[in-house]
């Protein structure tokens, strides 16, 4: 087989491990064990098709947003939520952070909110890019002092994109207003 | 052409396949789960006119609802029992923990246009194990939610 044949086979191959890698565990097995409540979202083949559906036919989603949304190949939502005076550490997140840590991966935004009331709440925004520099994921990692989100998109999204999701397809929320950037 | 009449067999037995191949129907669901869990399915009174009532005040989200409810003798592992009852066609959707014990999984697979909903729920007291399949139209829904926002 001549090369140039091989070229473009070895390309294809590459694509389902660029996806792979953008897919993260979101299991955290000691947290779990704290939570009052777990919940665990996956939204891909039929499922994904059926919250497609649904925004597709829903006419407050703009054209933008739902090209945006067929781009997408998953999404996978790890929801704990604590009882008072229960809460997340830095620990307890290294499960994750140790795959964030990982070729392809940077963070691009931090937020940090602080609320004597309620607590402080931290979101971050990892995204996750190839070789040349094309989106194939992002993560979430939004913590509050009584939950915990974890969210995994995979397919290629813009992060301006990533607040118009809030709020759809259990993705939560994210106020990423007054942002302080840096990994 | 020897060829062309493989190829012609090959689509047609291809596509029978694919006609044949019949979504999990409800009651083969039930009677698996009843199997696995080794008892018998209750159907919950009044489901029949609370049906009726859904598909008259909400004509499309109650399409093929269908509920059974078992009571088994031991403990139930609902992740196991949705893997050795349902059939590869399914996906998760969710799964939602809580602390007392309580769990529920979430599956859907598409039929067609519409959608079909399974729920399977282990009740945390008394380890009840609930059943219930609904089909879904998104369009419908959606529709019908916009009539109710505008009042």
């Amino acid at each position: 087989m001549k090369l140039r044949h091989c070229v473009p086979a070895c390309l294809l191959l590459l694509i389902p491990a660029m996806a792979q890698q953008a897919r993260l565990r979101l299991d955290l097995p000691a947290v779990a064990a704290r939570a009052s409540e777990v919940s665990d979202v996956t939204l891909d083949g039929a499922a994904l098709r059926l919250g497609m559906a649904f925004v597709n036919h829903d006419s407050d989603v703009s054209p933008q947003e739902r090209d945006m949304l067929s781009r997408l190949q998953g999404i996978y939502v790890k929801s704990y939520e604590f009882d008072h005076g229960a809460s997340v550490t830095d620990a307890d997140l290294e499960p994750i952070r140790a795959q964030l840590r990982g070729p392809g991966w940077t963070r691009m935004v931090r937020v940090q909110q602080r609320d004597r009331g309620r607590g402080d709440e931290t979101d971050e925004v990892y995204l996750c890019t190839d070789a040349s520099g094309n989106i194939q994921g992002m993560a979430v990692l939004s913590r509050q002092a009584n939950e915990l989100d974890v969210v995994n998109i995979i397919g290629r999204i813009e992060p301006s994109e990533l607040a118009a999701l809030g709020g759809h397809l259990g993705i939560p929320k994210l106020d990423l207003k007054d942002k302080e950037k840096g990994k | 052409m020897t060829r062309a009449i493989r190829l012609l067999a090959l689509t047609a037995l291809l596509a029978g396949m694919t006609w044949a191949a019949p979504t999990q129907s409800f009651n083969a669901v039930v009677a698996r789960a009843g199997a696995a869990l080794g008892a018998k399915p209750a159907h919950p009174h009044l489901l029949g006119f609370a049906t009726f009532f859904m598909r008259t005040i909400h004509p499309h989200m109650a399409g093929g609802l269908r509920l059974a409810l078992f009571e088994p003798p031991h403990a139930v592992d609902l992740d196991a029992l949705a893997t050795q009852v349902l059939d590869p066609g399914w996906s998760r959707m969710v799964r939602e923990d809580r602390r007392d014990g309580e769990r529920t999984l979430i599956y859907v697979r598409a039929e067609g246009g519409a959608f079909r909903m399974l729920i399977l729920t282990r009740d945390a007291g008394d380890g009840q194990v609930v059943l219930l399949t609904l089909r879904v139209r998104p369009d419908q829904l959606v529709e019908e939610a916009d009539r109710d926002r505008r009042g």
